[in-house]
């Protein structure tokens, strides 16, 4: 099996502010193959833009990426590069799609200088050239008399049209991975698939990796191939999608699985999970989870759980699966059996 | 090109205001009436038209604003210094914005310790009274020119406007464009001349304008004091320093320049304020 396209290893991303230690991304590792869709589902504050941030060394002081932390980035550590190097990566090779199509967008500028920008910074493209080359990133991604659109202010477009002029930027240089962090949770349902659709036709189409950031589990089923769910700034499970909706292996999951409303539930409300996401200064001792989990025992303020495997290429954090382990079958049997906890 | 829609926009709310309308046309007035005064002004502003029959003569139909002990027209002089208070004004708040929005702009910008020494700079600079600052160089210099004036106006007022253009970019950083252009591999200097620098040129606008009405004041103040631009050229400042010593019997010599210097300050400072109103970035974003 050659390299993956992107290799993480450890990272740990720390906030040194007044109030203490923020741990916010803890030890995370994972990988993504070139031309594969990733899905990174969490709540808020569980770290999951703080690692998008991370891989382009985007993290602003008090935050800092600790020593240690590893980032392979085809054949190279991005920790390492140069600032130049890195800059020439951002944009170029690894492109970043953001959440508020509002703010991300400078309100001064045409949206087809603005795409236009990418161009002329990476290759120093005439402005003429870089202009015709952002007439044909909006026709690209679906906009209708893309010419006359690229003269218009961000505030002249609906939030649709500025989410695919974010993605026609990301796109200009033909990256091989797109970052999209949250892509789709400032806009309507149907625009929703809409963007989805469009992302997954980029990936058809230019072979692009896609690191999908998203709270939505919804729109991990529709797009990622694997699943990457953090909790507490670390990874608590990781499956191929079918596998994680076949049978998700952590607690935190199947909770977040039970929030979800389905087309036929006769239930008059959804389930939630119990308490808030602790502060990133002060996680629990042991697992993370521990304070909201419905299955928590000793061991799991003892005792920090590592990824076990669930099934072939799927782990999850958690002391339930530690079959080999003598305290915890008995206890958690006691508790419910684990399968139970889905329904 | 870009900046060109949101400026006119601006200029069409303030010209819909009244006050802003009534300050506009004043100092439209008075500008055009400066830029013509060789042209329009009854008499050469240092002539002496007899010094025994027409001294401290009061206003009359052929010297509409009087004349002053040494039997020049006053009208012909406040005509002409209008040029040069003016041109002290402007150009030293020119100069003043100028250095306030790079010093300030890069403070804001750059942030960290950088910033901290920077402000702290001007935290110092601004402690010591501007006027103080001034006369201590001039009496130090002796005699200066109008250039050499305008200089040293400018860059003793830009303290203010660098930290009214570092919350600007302070602001303006924390933008998620700014990070967006960065995720897309802008270089930082780029990204500050095209993200963040426009967002500074409309506080520091409002900032430059209020400053011209202090300089016009600060310069009829040194002017007053002896320090100013030096006789004969006239100023408002120096023709006031002209009638000080006889105000009770010749009113009209620190009349007419006091009326004009308050007129034009508070013209200018209307204009300010709603600049600021009409420069508001919500309104620029408006569709």
């Amino acid at each position: 099996m050659s390299e993956p396209l992107l290799r993480v290893e450890d990272l740990r991303t720390y906030f040194h502010t007044e109030a203490g230690l923020a741990r916010a991304v803890d030890g995370v590792s994972f990988s993504i193959a070139r031309g594969e869709t990733l899905g990174v589902v969490g709540e808020s504050g569980c770290g999951k833009s703080v690692t998008a941030l991370s891989l382009l060394r985007l993290v602003q002081s008090p935050g800092r990426i600790e020593p240690g932390s590893k980032i392979w980035f085809e054949g190279r550590d991005l920790l390492t590069a140069s600032d130049e190097e890195i800059r020439r990566i951002r944009g170029n090779r690894i492109a970043m799609v953001f959440q508020e199509p509002m703010t991300a967008l400078n309100p001064v500028f045409t949206v087809g200088d603005q795409i236009a920008e990418v161009a002329r910074v990476h290759d120093g493209a005439s402005r003429r050239a870089a202009w015709e080359r952002a007439v044909e990133m909006l026709a690209l991604v679906g906009i209708p008399s893309p010419r006359e659109r690229a003269g218009s202010y961000p505030h002249q477009l609906s939030g649709g049209m500025r989410q695919r002029v974010l993605i026609a930027m990301a796109l200009v240089m033909n990256p091989a991975l797109i970052i999209a962090d949250e892509p789709t949770t400032a806009l309507d349902v149907t625009i929703q698939a809409q963007i989805l659709e469009l992302l997954a036709d980029v990936q058809q189409k230019f072979g692009t990796a896609i690191l999908l950031i998203t709270h939505d589990l919804g729109v991990v089923a529709e797009v990622a191939s694997r699943v990457l769910v953090m909790y507490g700034g670390m990874v608590v499970e990781e499956a191929p999608v079918r596998a994680l909706f076949a049978e998700a292996g952590h607690p935190y999951t199947k909770g977040l699985m039970r929030a979800m409303p389905r087309v036929g539930m006769d239930r008059e409300r959804l389930a939630t999970i119990r308490g808030t996401v602790p502060p990133p200064t002060a996680w629990p001792s042991g697992c993370r989870f521990r304070d909201r989990c419905d299955f928590a025992w000793d061991r799991c303020a003892a005792e920090a759980p590592t990824l076990l495997p669930v099934s072939s290429a799927h782990v999850a954090r958690c002391h339930l699966l530690d079959e080999g382990g003598d305290q915890g079958p008995h206890a958690h049997t006691a508790a419910g059996a684990p399968a139970g906890g889905a329904q | 090109m870009a900046q060109a829609r949101p400026l006119a926009r601006a200029l069409a709310t303030l010209w819909r205001d009244r006050a802003a309308r009534v300050a506009l046309l004043f100092l439209g007035a008075l500008a055009l009436a400066a830029l013509l005064a060789p042209l329009i002004s009854p008499h050469a502003p240092e002539a002496t038209l007899g010094i025994n029959t027409l001294n401290s003569v009061p206003p009359s139909r052929a010297h509409w604003m009087g004349t002053d002990p040494a039997s020049r027209d006053v009208l012909s002089r406040m005509l002409h210094g209008a040029r040069i208070s003016l041109a002290i004004a402007l150009l030293s708040a020119l100069l003043a914005s100028g250095v306030g929005l790079v010093y300030g702009g890069v403070a804001g910008y750059v942030g960290g310790v950088m910033d901290g020494i920077m402000m702290r700079t001007i935290d110092a600079l601004l402690s010591i009274p501007r006027i103080l600052m001034l006369i201590t160089v001039l009496a130090l210099w002796g005699q200066v020119d109008v250039a050499s004036l305008v200089v040293l106006l400018g860059l003793t007022g830009w303290f203010g406007v660098s930290r009214i253009a570092r919350a600007a970019a302070l602001a303006a950083s924390a933008r998620e464009y700014v990070t967006a252009a960065h995720a897309l591999g802008a270089r930082r200097s780029r990204t500050f001349v095209r993200h963040v620098f426009p967002h500074l040129t409309g506080p520091v606008l409002v900032a430059a304008t209020i400053s011209v009405g202090q300089v016009i004041l600060l310069e009829a103040g040194l002017s007053y004091l002896g320090y100013g631009v030096p006789q004969p050229n006239p100023t408002w400042g120096n023709i006031i320093r002209d009638g000080r010593e006889t105000m009770s019997t010749a009113w009209w010599l620190t009349f007419f320049p006091g009326i004009a210097l308050i007129s034009t300050a508070l013209a200018v400072n209307t204009l300010a304020d709603r600049l600021r109103t009409a420069l508001n970035p919500r309104q620029l974003d408006a569709p």
